[in-house]
């Protein structure tokens, strides 16, 4: 069985395509200690039983913000197979802010290009193949109201899954901050601890910089 | 399925429709606006036609933007149509804020404030104007769907 | 920990900026570049708001669609605040009638003061509250800026400053935040101009001496007559901007060009509307509980005391009398000289103390007692005197704050004054040869 779980920004369809996969299976209850709701269901596609959570829809993933606490800690700590990331095609710019963080986390994600009949609408064309290689991740098209791209989106979601290669990391910050993220995970790595490993080295090292009290209260148990 | 060659053609069809109606409109928008006008000065007097030299004068400026849209859709410029929404759109205004004042007459007289309510005189050319500019609307729509605007 | 620390403030001095803002400005930049190379065109297409805009901001008849527009707005409003007027004006009637034919000063002060004095201001709640309605449609569906930029652009062509209609068309609501809107104007001589002509623009305040008059007066052209008040203060606003442009040293200079951003066209959810009118319309309502209502009470004092001499030789009286030779050349009598002298505390007490005086005075129908002490053409005059005159106290006080000398603000108060006594007799002379 594999952990799926949907991001995206508010209101980019995430529960219309969190209900296509999982249909009458499925239930809400709590995220643990918090009054947001956490749905979870089930889905089975080419033999393959997928647990499929439906993270809060935010558009960033700082401390700052519960729900984006919430959605952080899940992908960061229950580490899912994959992370199907819900993206409005018509307002692409925004939406990819939040792919960029999911790729920081190293998470294993997969683009789901919803609402391309609005960005249609609008007289924009998303080059669905381009936002794939530029990512390093797979990107299915879809319109989720009318139920399009649901197949595919499975497909790819089951091929993820299965073949867990390493991307290459396509973009950097820049040559200085790259040279102080080099030099944070170095600090990092020679203190050799055994609890900070399970974290992506890279990932930490830019949230130090960024200044980010979780991280910094958890590295600093471990440094 | 059409072939583009076909939805052009049908299009410049649609536009002349639109020339015509719009023009037609607008000639009768300005012979009323000129009326009331006129029943002013005292040139005129027709009880259905109020003597109101302002509101003729708005009556003008919904024919101006009329027979504007009419003249661009006849040279071929398919932006001309944007005139005839813009009329539509002024003359509902004008029709429905008579049709409140009626409104407002008739609870005037109920109150005893108004000593008479003349149904003639509170339908005045504005309101069924209106509704003949109206009658566009759902053509209007129709190009506008097809035009991807709205 | 310490070690990481430090190369964070060394990066971030290096760059010059805070990391925890500069990181996500780079990921949008990245985001932003991922989506321009995804992003396609798919070809030129008509959107409705460029096919509106062709029509509204149209060199020929952009200007008369806006007109036309405005008349619709303030017809509306008077018309159909009309019977709720009727309404509430009965209901202040009989509140007023309550204190029987007692002639004691509780009973006038009830009657006279207070009914007939903040009830009668209290009655033009109504087209008030209708304008702000007509406005707030208006400006919800988009077409507020469309009106501005067609105005500045033939204030541009005038020589005028472009970017300062939309400060000035908020001043149909209120002048206060009007006039704290020319921030947003950065040559310093333009935000100037536009503060000293603003009060010309007719505020809601104005609204009920309008309305009084008009309605009067001018029978079945009141929605005319009152429109003309406000195209008459926008064409001053615009003359006197020019005016002062080429006239007064330390405003001259060739206008700043300017770029005004055109929001799309939007339907008005019924929701905002009613919100936007009701913020407004509360902001008269809490006037008159404050301004008015005290207003109210020292009005009726002046105008009762000393008790039970006739009104002509109250502290009122004594004070309109003073004032009158002043304005007699322009039709105007004493009771309405106290009226302006006590409208630069706000323009509504300039009806509320006709509402007191005419009542004081025994007078049932205040309209047709006001009517009977003026002529139409002294009546539109007064309507002008009334939009022209004075900004009210507090608009003095934010003109004073946003230009920060008293100089301008007292200029305004002077210029005000004596364009209102030249308009106002320029009215009355021309109506006196048309009409004799």
């Amino acid at each position: 069985m594999i952990r799926v779980a949907l991001i995206g920004n508010p209101n980019v369809g995430k529960t219309v395509i969190f209900n296509h996969l999982t249909g009458a299976r499925q239930h809400v209850g709590n995220w643990p200690g918090v009054t947001v709701e956490k749905k979870v269901g089930r889905c089975t596609h080419r033999g393959v039983e997928m647990e499929v959570v439906d993270l809060p829809g935010v558009y960033s993933l700082t401390a700052r913000s519960p729900d984006e606490l919430i959605a952080r800690d899940y992908i960061v700590e229950e580490k899912p197979d994959v992370v199907v990331d819900i993206v409005d095609a018509s307002n692409l710019e925004r939406n990819l802010y939040l792919t960029l963080l999911l790729l920081e986390l190293e998470a294993n994600v997969v683009v789901a290009l919803n609402m391309m009949d609005v960005a249609a609408s609008e007289g924009y064309e998303v080059d669905a193949g381009m936002l794939s290689k530029l990512l390093g991740v797979p990107v299915v098209p879809c319109v989720a109201t009318r139920g399009e791209g649901i197949e595919a989106l499975k497909d790819a979601i089951v091929d993820a899954a299965t073949h867990k290669g390493r991307r290459r990391v396509a973009f950097g910050f820049g040559d200085e901050i790259e040279d102080a993220i080099k030099r944070v995970e170095a600090v990092l790595s020679r203190s050799g601890s055994e609890g900070l490993s399970r974290y992506p080295l890279r990932w930490l090292a830019i949230k130090l910089l960024e200044g980010d009290e979780r991280v910094e209260a958890l590295v600093s148990k471990f440094v | 399925m059409k072939t583009l060659q076909e939805r052009r053609e049908e299009s410049k069809l649609e536009l002349k429709g639109f020339a015509v109606g719009s023009a037609v409109l607008g000639a009768v928008y300005a012979a009323f606006g000129v009326l009331e006008v006129m029943s002013v000065a005292g040139a005129f007097s027709f009880e259905p036609v109020p003597a109101d030299a302002a509101s003729g004068l708005c009556l003008l400026v919904v024919a101006a933007t009329f027979l504007l849209g009419a003249k661009e859709l006849l040279e071929g410029r398919t932006l001309g149509i944007s005139f005839v929404v813009v009329g539509v759109a002024l003359a509902a205004v004008f029709g429905l804020l008579y049709i409140l004042i009626a409104v407002a007459h008739a609870l005037m007289f109920v109150l005893g404030e108004a000593e008479e309510l003349s149904l003639l005189a509170e339908l005045r050319p504005e309101i069924w104007l209106a509704l003949a500019a109206a009658a566009m609307a759902p053509y209007l729509r129709r190009a506008l769907k097809e035009l991807r605007a709205i | 920990m310490e070690e990481i620390r430090r190369i964070r403030e060394e990066l971030s001095k290096k760059l010059g900026e805070d990391l925890e803002v500069l990181l996500p400005a780079r990921r949008y930049e990245i985001a932003g570049e991922i989506s321009r190379r995804c992003l396609r065109r798919r070809e030129e297409r008509l959107t409705l708001t460029d096919m509106l805009d062709h029509v509204f901001l149209h060199r020929a008849l952009g200007i008369p669609i806006f007109l036309a527009l405005m008349y619709a707005v303030f017809q509306f409003a008077y018309s159909v605040s009309e019977p709720f007027m009727v309404m509430l004006e009965a209901a202040f009637g009989w509140l007023a009638s309550l204190a029987g034919e007692a002639e004691t000063p509780l009973a006038s002060l009830w009657a006279d003061g207070i009914c007939g004095g903040l009830g009668f201001v209290l009655v033009f709640i109504f087209p008030i509250f209708f304008l702000f309605l007509a406005l707030a449609i208006l400006e919800d569906s988009g077409y507020l800026p469309r009106a501005a930029f067609v105005m500045d652009r033939l204030m541009y062509r005038l020589g005028l400053h472009g970017r300062s209609f939309i400060p000035l068309l908020l001043g149909f609501g209120c002048n206060l935040p009007a006039i704290m809107a020319t921030r947003v104007i950065d040559d310093e001589r333009d935000r100037l101009i536009t503060i000293l002509v603003n009060p010309l623009m007719s505020c809601s305040a104005r609204l009920p001496v309008y309305v009084l008059l008009a309605g009067a007066f001018f029978g079945a052209y009141a929605g005319a007559a009152i429109f003309s008040m406000y195209v008459l203060g926008i064409a001053l606003a615009v003359l006197m901007a020019l005016l002062f442009r080429k006239t007064i040293p330390q405003l001259r200079g060739k206008p700043a060009p300017f770029i005004l951003e055109l929001p799309p066209y939007l339907r008005p959810t019924l929701r905002s509307v009613l919100l936007k009118t009701w913020q407004r319309g509360v902001v008269f309502l809490k006037k008159a509980a404050t301004i008015l209502f005290a207003g109210a009470l020292a009005l009726w004092a002046l105008s009762s005391f000393p008790w039970g001499v006739p009104l002509e030789a109250t502290y009122a009286g004594m004070l309109g009398h003073a004032l009158e030779p002043l304005l007699r050349p322009l039709g105007f009598d004493w009771m309405a000289a106290v009226a302006l002298f006590f409208g630069f505390l706000a323009k509504e007490i300039v009806v509320e103390t006709f509402g007191i005086l005419y009542g004081v005075a025994g007078e049932e129908e205040i309209q047709a007692a006001v009517a009977a002490h003026m002529t139409p053409v002294t009546a539109f005059a007064f309507m002008a005197f009334t939009l022209i005159y004075l900004p009210c106290l507090a608009t003095f006080g934010i003109i004073r704050a946003e230009t920060g000398s008293w100089k301008w603000t007292l200029f305004a108060v002077a210029y005000e004054l004596a364009l209102a006594y030249a308009v106002a007799a320029t009215i009355v002379a021309f109506g006196s040869i048309v009409w004799g």
